[in-house]
């Protein structure tokens, strides 16, 4: 059907046209998905995405993350890193359960970090429903660090966490009270300090048992998953 | 009093067939386009986009992955709403949304952590598919 010519000129005619053409479309012929069809294109699609989980759980292919503002626990075994930073600043949470007032949390950044296990748990709703993000890889977390291959490696990666426990921890090599904007994490700044607040680096660390409360990960380099386990858990779920 | 009950059960009605013609007008809305695809994939795209929202200082000296986010959920919300509102080119636009969708695994936090990609498989996948159903052949006797 030709369109009416004053339909570019008059918004109003214009919308009304599209409504009366699209209420004539809708007398036509039945239309639906087809499945053959749709197959013919979900098929591959899952195809290509399982070989990428198999490539990225076999340590191959690496990952990029970068959540914000979602509240999540990870744990792990044992972190050795280098090039580290940290600083106390307050921000805002994204679910607005602190309307107006920030959360005093510590950001932490690692230029690279070697995990000896990872579980990390990410609880949210859709639709009302609570289900839970399940994310295991390297060695099982069972409380002991088993080093061996399947350690996992992040460079630049920075969490921003609410509480941070660790059974065991040694720092060396410590720069304490920087002014927060200015640490560096092995050369490279950690974004995001207060002018003026207390801010620390270290070359090396070592973290055993760790549970974080984190809000925020960020991970700008990359970072290898083996043994790479990824499910949905109806319900809330811890690890 | 019964004048007053007789006016307030016209508005009843008046209100119910203004839903009613409302509720017509969606479900032609529906037949003519892959709505159904499109809502997934805005879905998806809102899922692999949500898990990003940060300052946008951070997003920037984070890199690729700060904006990896944007990119392949804005993408995927842009290809549902390109099925709905052009409904014409939905093969390419459900074929590109499923492209987005399973970059976003290796792209964005596992395809926000699988939601995202698998809604945005489907979607893309379902406008894909979406057309005209096939005529069946018409029963004996009807056409008289």
């Amino acid at each position: 059907m030709p369109r009416p010519e004053h339909s570019r000129l008059r918004p109003r005619a214009a919308l009304r046209a599209w409504n009366e053409r699209m209420r004539a479309d809708a007398t036509g012929p039945r239309t639906g998905t087809r499945w053959g069809r749709s197959t013919l294109v979900a098929l591959p699609a899952a195809a290509v995405a399982t070989a990428l989980g198999v490539a990225m759980a076999q340590g191959a292919l690496a990952a990029n993350f970068f959540v914000s503002g979602q509240p999540f626990t990870l744990r792990s075994d044992q972190v050795n890193g280098s090039g580290f930073a940290a600083f106390l600043h307050s921000r805002q949470l994204a679910d607005g359960s602190q309307a107006g007032k920030g959360e005093a949390m510590a950001r932490a950044g690692f230029q690279s970090a070697k995990l000896d296990g990872l579980c990390a748990v990410i609880h949210q709703t859709i639709l009302g429903l609570p289900y839970t993000l399940k994310l295991n890889a390297g060695s099982p977390v069972d409380g002991t660090p088993n080093g061996g291959a399947d350690v996992i490696d992040a460079y630049n990666l920075i969490l921003e966490a609410k509480a941070v426990q660790g059974t065991q921890s040694q720092f060396s090599e410590m720069v304490l009270g920087k002014t927060a904007h200015q640490v560096q994490m092995g050369g490279q700044p950690l974004e995001g300090g207060t002018v003026g607040a207390f801010g620390l680096e270290a070359g090396v660390v070592r973290v055993t048992g760790l549970t974080a409360d984190a809000y925020t990960a960020e991970i700008s380099g990359n970072i290898t998953l083996p043994k790479l386990n990824l499910g949905i858990v109806p319900g809330t779920v811890n690890c | 009093m019964a004048h007053g009950s007789a006016r307030s059960s016209t508005a009843l009605v008046r209100a119910g067939q203004a839903v009613g013609s409302g509720w017509r007008w969606f479900t032609d809305f529906r037949r003519t386009r892959p709505f159904w695809g499109g809502l997934w994939m805005v879905l998806g795209g809102w899922a692999i986009m949500s898990l990003t929202f940060a300052p946008i200082a951070v997003v920037l000296s984070a890199g690729f992955g700060g904006i990896a986010g944007y990119l392949l959920g804005g993408g995927l919300v842009l290809f549902g709403l390109c099925a709905w509102f052009a409904p014409k080119s939905r093969h390419l636009a459900g074929f590109l949304g499923v492209l987005f969708a399973v970059a976003s695994l290796v792209g964005s936090n596992l395809g926000g952590f699988l939601v995202g990609m698998l809604l945005g498989i489907l979607g893309g996948s379902m406008t894909f598919g979406w057309g005209p159903r096939r005529v069946k052949p018409e029963p004996v006797g009807e056409a008289a």
